[in-house]
């Protein structure tokens, strides 16, 4: 199983030798810690801060006096996630400096210039940088959970497990990120710049995490962690695919010339004669690209159905509360059938906005290679889940099926079409074809407006059901 | 003659000794720039090719395609009868690259350097100790083993680059601008070392501006301008080739390199080397 994953991981790269792995970090371990100044800086700050945030927790309890334990404990859980977080953050800046620094002091040639394969040169780099920010959070975790303990009596428990997986989790994104922009951009200060496209999405992450803590709602950190592990794999087969000695050393001959691809771009476009030309082979070209997309169609459907499976048991279970959609629901059942007939204007809200998250999964799939467009499917499969598990609570699983069914058969299936195409497009990111990554980029996107023929009408099928002959439908139910 | 597309040589196909490079119309594109046209030249076993020609010419593209870090975007490059196009990886490791700006690991001892390059070409720990030790003595490194490389001059660091080049025992040396930091008598200590490995059997290949030393060290020589071979051969073919006329030059003997030796030995900051 092991074997078999490594071998998918490493598709189309030359698979990397340990021993060589290894040999790279050492010595990248030894020059990151050789600078004593950094080194000071950054195993102070690893116990300096935890034992802040013991004694800030501490006098926050007493401040808050009797009564408060509830908030105190909440208070000890938020400050062991960021006693985790700030020493992982160093990850960010030794990755930065991985290649563009190497570039910068001409060491990168001669390393170019051994045996060594790309994908020992990167992994190597990786662990370099993963390896001593780990041992940091990890360290400032211990030292913070023995402060907390001797000082408040109380240990963080429940947030260990995921705090110490999700802290991983995190700092492989960032590392493997980081490392992309380093291995990408000519000198430190374009990689310090580029950044920030890192630290931002990040920022909403951790935002995101530390509310899931205070409401009480850890277990969630375990799929974060699940999700950002994923993302890390794929940034680092990204990373590592586009890592390329040739490309690095080439020199860049000159200025980029704007206009003249702009020029270039705009007198590519077909004129409409072509277009026109182009119909008749349409069914075979549509033919052809489902044919290419039927893996991830798959994908999309397991996607949607786990969505749906995870909405009902998060409900069942009283994972997340429905106290506030029951009264909704139970509010809606008797006016149910009241509902009238649609409006040209809702159809249009609900073509448009189903037209809208479509667009949105493939514009933002080679960003967030498809991950973005699956949480958006998942999101769309929990909530008929969860939204079916109340009704099933009612005892009124047919009114829900009268207000779903019509329209969403239709507009799931368009839906889960929309995402396995644009699913392609992020896939191609990392998975070039063998014709080159640039031709894979351009079949995924091809296809993806082949397979618009198909599900661009669906969406328009579906919202059309929706407004005007499921609210007729959901009268009689 | 145009480019032709990148070729990998059929098994025998190659003309000379295997560890020899044979470059045949080696092109090398940079997105619409062509740094390299046509290329064509061999270096056999134990022979030296200079490469001379003005900045721009075209010389360190050229030493990256031998050393397998940069493709042919078209035609061919075997280096000891393996195709760069094939496998890079197996070129790299019979070839010893002396880059022009020999970028150290500032913070690193050129023990340890050299050890992290040597464990990379697969040394054994006892041979790696002994080379090592021996290359800095004979470059007259070894009193500052303990010190990190961030502190050597400019001609300290391209020993220890030309030292980490060598240490496997290449087959194949390609070096840019060996000296163009050194002083005289570091100088002439690495072209005396350089002569050594050439008379090992080692094909060495050169690039550099310095005309005196490329007279005494070149069994042949290529000159290149715009990413073209203008011509090659060895001196004699050359002078026969262009048709000039030997000619004799009063030389005052002894130069000025010869006094600045002279009076650095008399000091005890030299050992007492050869004149030749």
């Amino acid at each position: 199983m092991g074997a078999r994953l490594g071998r998918v991981f490493f598709l189309g790269v030359r698979r990397p030798r340990w021993d060589m792995i290894w040999l790279v970090a050492r010595r990248d371990l030894r020059e990151s810690t050789s600078d004593a100044r950094l080194f000071i800086a950054m195993t102070s700050l690893t116990f300096v801060i935890p034992l802040l945030a013991v004694a800030g927790v501490s006098v926050s309890a007493r401040f808050l006096g009797a009564g408060t334990l509830g908030i105190a404990e909440r208070l000890i859980e938020v400050g062991a996630f960021f006693v985790v977080f700030l020493p992982a953050s160093f990850s960010l800046v030794l990755a930065l400096e991985s290649f563009s620094g190497e570039r910068e002091r001409n060491t990168l040639e001669t390393l170019f210039a051994t045996p060594l394969r790309e994908s020992e040169i990167y992994m190597g780099k990786i662990f370099a940088v993963l390896l001593p920010s780990l041992a940091l959070s990890y360290s400032a975790l211990v030292v913070y959970t023995i402060g907390v303990l001797l000082i408040d009596g109380v240990i963080p428990t429940q947030e260990l497990g995921p705090l110490v997986v999700v802290t991983l989790a995190q700092a492989l994104v960032m590392v493997s990120a980081a490392t992309i922009v380093s291995s990408q951009t000519k000198t430190l200060r374009s990689a310090n710049v580029m950044a920030s496209f890192i630290i931002i999405p990040m920022s909403g992450v951790i935002q995101g995490e530390s509310v899931l803590i205070i409401t009480h709602l850890e277990w969630i950190l375990w799929a974060v962690a699940a999700m950002l592990a994923v993302v890390a794999l794929l940034l680092l087969r990204l990373g590592m695919i586009g890592f390329n000695r040739e490309a690095i050393l080439a020199k860049e001959s000159a200025p980029p010339n704007r206009r003249a691809w702009l020029r270039r771009a705009i007198a590519g476009i077909p004129g409409p004669g072509r277009w026109l030309a182009l119909l008749p082979r349409l069914p075979d070209a549509v033919g052809g690209a489902f044919g290419r997309t039927r893996s991830a169609i798959v994908v999309a459907v397991v996607l949607l159905a786990a969505g749906t499976l995870f909405g009902a048991v998060s409900e069942r279970l009283s994972l997340i509360s429905s106290q506030p959609v029951q009264v909704l629901v139970s509010a809606q059942l008797p006016t149910g059938h009241e509902l009238v007939v649609g409006t040209p204007h809702l159809f249009a809200f609900i073509f448009g906005h189903n037209l809208l998250v479509g667009l949105l999964m493939v514009v933002l799939a080679p960003a967030t290679l498809g991950v973005i467009g699956g949480l958006m499917l998942l999101t769309n499969g929990f909530v008929i889940g969860y939204l079916g598990a109340v009704f099933f609570g009612f005892s009124r699983l047919d009114y829900f099926a009268c207000g779903i069914l019509p329209h969403g058969i239709i507009e799931l299936s368009a839906l889960v079409l929309a995402y396995a195409f644009a699913l392609r497009v992020g896939a191609s990111m990392v998975r070039p074809s063998p014709e080159g990554w640039l031709a894979g980029m351009r079949l995924a996107v091809g296809d993806y407006a082949r397979g618009a023929v198909v599900f661009v009408p669906l969406f328009a099928i579906a919202a059309f059901i929706e407004s005007y002959v499921t609210p007729l439908v959901l009268r009689g139910c | 003659m145009g480019c032709m597309p990148a070729v990998t040589p059929a098994p025998g196909e190659v003309k000379i000794s295997p560890a020899s490079v044979v470059v045949e119309g080696l092109c090398k594109d940079f997105g619409s720039f062509r740094a390299l046209d046509t290329v064509s030249f061999d270096v056999i076993s134990g022979e030296s090719m200079v490469i001379l020609g003005e900045n721009g010419a075209g010389k360190t593209t050229t030493l990256r395609c031998l050393a397998g870090v940069l493709s042919p975007s078209a035609g061919m490059v075997t280096v000891g009868g393996i195709s760069v196009a094939d496998d890079s990886e197996a070129v790299r490791a019979q070839v010893g690259l002396l880059s022009e700006l020999p970028g150290l690991y500032e913070r690193m001892t050129a023990p340890d350097y050299l050890d992290f390059f040597a464990r990379i070409q697969g040394m054994a720990e006892e041979l790696r100790r002994e080379r090592i030790a021996e290359l800095l003595q004979r470059f007259g490194l070894d009193d500052r083993n303990d010190v990190w490389m961030g502190t050597f001059s400019k001609g300290m660091r391209q020993k220890v680059a030309l030292i980490r080049a060598t240490l496997h025992h290449p087959r194949v040396l390609l070096l840019d601008e060996p000296t163009s930091s050194m002083d005289p008598a570091g100088a002439r200590m690495t072209w005396d070392y350089i002569m050594s490995l050439k008379q090992s059997g080692i094909a060495v290949v050169i690039c550099t501006h310095n005309l005196r030393e490329t007279a005494r060290v070149a069994d042949r020589l290529a000159i290149m301008a715009g990413g073209h071979i203008l011509a090659q051969g060895t001196l004699d073919e050359l002078h026969a080739e262009l048709g000039l006329k030997p000619r004799y030059v009063r030389t005052l003997v002894p130069g000025l390199e010869d006094i600045y030796m002279e009076v650095m030995v008399r000091a005890g900051h030299l050992p007492t080397i050869s004149a030749n």
